[in-house]
């Protein structure tokens, strides 16, 4: 398209065409540096998505480094929920003693509910032991079958030694006693 | 000499200052409110870094104190009226016994979740200590106004508030 110059016709010709040159020159530069406004604006996109990233990754160090220092391997205990199907037993809250002193007390809502049905793990707690003996309780409580108030226990010796401990506590359905079951066990 | 006369009015100042210490209400804009997590007098458990996102309101109360029925009821005209713009309330209560609880709900005509605070660990961790008490907590879950006490008339402040919150 030819670029249009409103020229009264009484204009000499050299008027007509410095003005028609200087539409094509500004068409010309647009066409030119469009491309460059369009380049730089995805470099600044693309630098943001960068610096997003990288601090995303400090973050996670970070907290990785926060874990590490509060909770060293040699000293670390962590215990876990988790649940497989819970037809008969519906969970409300999990209450956890370590060698006699409450350590975690936990209402499960609907959504957190949902998350461990998925396939969720819910790492209940996390602190220091030192190595030897311990003695872990959980007490669980909910609604079992015919939406009877449940509240069962389970509990758990276990040596702490110089590595990590890792404890689960699984609740899973018995079929064969349509029952829920309580498990506590250790992870390897 | 100096000193005793001063003690006077720097007394009178210093009571001033307590007498109005129960209605200050304060900003804190980048304090992250404390998680927690209740069950409601309908059975459910409610968490509240479940509700990021929305503006929410967590009001603390007993039934023995008579203040706290008409901010109650102010509350459920405010939480009406902001419900659908994404206003959330969830009320505290202490009583030790959830009885009480229920009969006040039943005469304030209140359809928000009242959650039960026996053990009253989460009264402590607003270190609440005058009732009724109020926080507004902002959409990214930081607790931005606290009101420590209720008058009538209160409800403008809050309204407000409210709608500052929103429009962030």
């Amino acid at each position: 398209m030819r670029p249009r110059c409103p020229v009264p016709p009484n204009r000499s010709r050299a008027y007509r065409f410095t003005c028609r040159a200087s539409g094509w020159l500004a068409a010309g530069l647009m066409a030119v540096l469009m491309p460059a406004i369009a380049d730089d604006f995805t470099s600044i996109d693309r630098d943001v998505q960068a610096l997003k990233q990288e601090v995303l990754a400090l973050n996670r160090d970070l907290f990785m480094l926060e874990e590490e220092l509060l909770f060293p391997a040699n000293t670390q205990v962590a215990v876990f929920v988790s649940m497989d199907v819970g037809e008969f037993f519906q969970l409300d809250s999990v209450s956890l003693r370590l060698n006699g002193r409450e350590v975690a007390n936990y209402l499960y809502t609907d959504r957190e509910l949902d998350a461990l049905l998925r396939g969720g793990v819910h790492r209940i707690f996390m602190g220091n032991l030192r190595a030897g003996e311990h003695e872990l309780v959980a007490v669980f409580t909910g609604h079992g079958p015919h939406e009877r108030e449940y509240r069962r226990g389970a509990e758990l010796s276990f040596e702490k030694g110089i590595s990590a401990k890792f404890v689960e506590l699984k609740i899973s359905d018995v079929q064969r006693r349509l029952q829920p079951e309580f498990v506590v066990r250790e992870w390897d | 000499m100096d000193i005793k006369r001063s003690i006077g009015p720097a007394s009178v100042v210093l009571l001033a200052w307590l007498a109005c210490l129960p209605s200050i209400s304060f900003a804190a804009s980048d304090q992250l409110a404390a998680d927690f997590a209740l069950k409601s007098l309908e059975g459910r458990n409610l968490r509240l870094s479940e509700l990021r996102g929305n503006v929410v309101m967590v009001n603390f109360w007993t039934s023995r104190c008579g203040v706290c029925r008409q901010q109650a009821e102010a509350l459920q005209a405010l939480y009406a009226q902001h419900a659908e713009a994404g206003v959330r309330l969830l009320s505290v209560n202490f009583d030790s016994d959830p009885h009480r609880a229920r009969e006040f709900i039943a005469g304030a005509g209140i359809d928000f979740p009242v959650l039960l605070d026996e053990r009253r660990e989460v009264s402590r961790l607003y270190q609440v200590r005058s009732i009724p008490v109020l926080v507004i907590i902002d959409r990214d879950g930081r607790l931005r106004f606290r009101h420590d006490d209720y008058r009538a008339g209160r409800e403008r402040e809050y309204q407000a508030q409210l709608q500052e919150l929103l429009e962030e």
